[in-house]
């Protein structure tokens, strides 16, 4: 048991160690966008969501958050990765630092986004469900309210409050969007002014620590 | 002594991480209400990689060499 579970650590320590990735830079990125996200999905929570779900929305943000970081460390990983391939070569530092920003902001905006709708879906779920279960008791009350039409012909009564409610989510969905995307951007910008030095150690420097390590190697041996 | 406490040290956080993650891919699964839908994938999967693995054909196949009736 204890060797399979050496081997297994080997082989994580070894693929830890080809990727070259600073992982506090990661780390840092994954755990800021994960926590401004949270923040959105929080307050679209509060402002559409299902009251079913309301609690006190600061030890909502940090559970949902905290729930979330290692999605987001995979993506930022991906991300950062996927920017060392294509961009890592160029000798622009602009370049590079811009294109992983931009990357790193496109897949965290897209976790985040899946994050908010999902979370979106769940609670149009349960207001389908209560409204449902409001007109089987209120029949009245939910035939009468006026305006309560859907812009679908012949969708009147529930099925026009189910189709408000729907419209409402897909309204927040896009605004978040956008608000997601430009706060991510910001976020991203700020985490690179502080490590945008140390996204990814390169090759060569790869190389150089080799040859000192083969040079002691050699000294030892002849000494 | 040290190598392995290193060991179960490392083991210990990565099953932490992949329960987390875990979690994380779990929540978000079961508030799109896509659950049975993920689970019906996960288990299409596992059938065809199940059918993949054991309809392989083996490299073990005895080839019989004898006098052929066609041979004359």
């Amino acid at each position: 048991m204890s060797t399979v579970v050496g081997r297994a650590v080997e082989r994580l320590d070894e693929r830890r160690r080809r990727t070259q990735v600073y992982w506090v830079t990661v780390a840092s990125f994954a755990v800021a966008i994960a926590y401004v996200d949270g923040f959105w999905l929080t307050s679209m929570q509060g402002a559409v969501g299902a009251i079913e779900r309301n609690e006190e929305p600061l030890g909502r943000w940090l559970r949902d958050s905290t729930l979330m970081v290692p999605l987001f460390f995979l993506g930022v990983s991906a991300a950062v990765l996927l920017a060392r391939r294509w961009f890592g070569h160029r000798r622009s530092w602009v370049v590079k630092v811009g294109a992983t920003a931009l990357l790193v902001t496109v897949i965290g905006s897209a976790i985040g986004i899946a994050e908010t709708a999902a979370s979106s879906a769940y609670d149009y779920r349960l207001q389908s469900r209560d409204l449902t279960s409001v007109h089987q008791f209120h029949q009245t009350i939910a035939d009468a309210k006026p305006g309560a039409t859907a812009p679908t012909s012949g969708c009147t009564g529930i099925c026009a409050e189910k189709q408000l409610t729907l419209a409402s989510h897909v309204k927040a969905l896009k605004l978040a969007t956008g608000l997601l995307l430009v706060s991510n951007l910001v976020v991203v910008l700020w985490v690179m002014m502080f490590r945008g030095d140390r996204l990814w150690r390169s090759a060569r420097a790869d190389d150089e620590a080799r040859v000192v390590e083969a040079r002691s190697t050699v000294e030892a041996v002849l000494v | 002594m040290r190598y392995e406490a290193r060991n179960f040290v490392v083991a210990v956080v990565a099953l932490a991480a992949v329960l987390w993650t875990l979690a994380g891919l779990a929540t978000l699964v079961y508030w799109s209400g896509l659950a049975w839908w993920m689970c019906a994938a996960v288990g299409a999967a596992g059938f065809v990689w199940t059918l993949r693995v054991y309809l392989r054909p083996s490299a073990a196949v005895k080839v019989e060499i004898g006098p052929s009736s066609n041979s004359r």
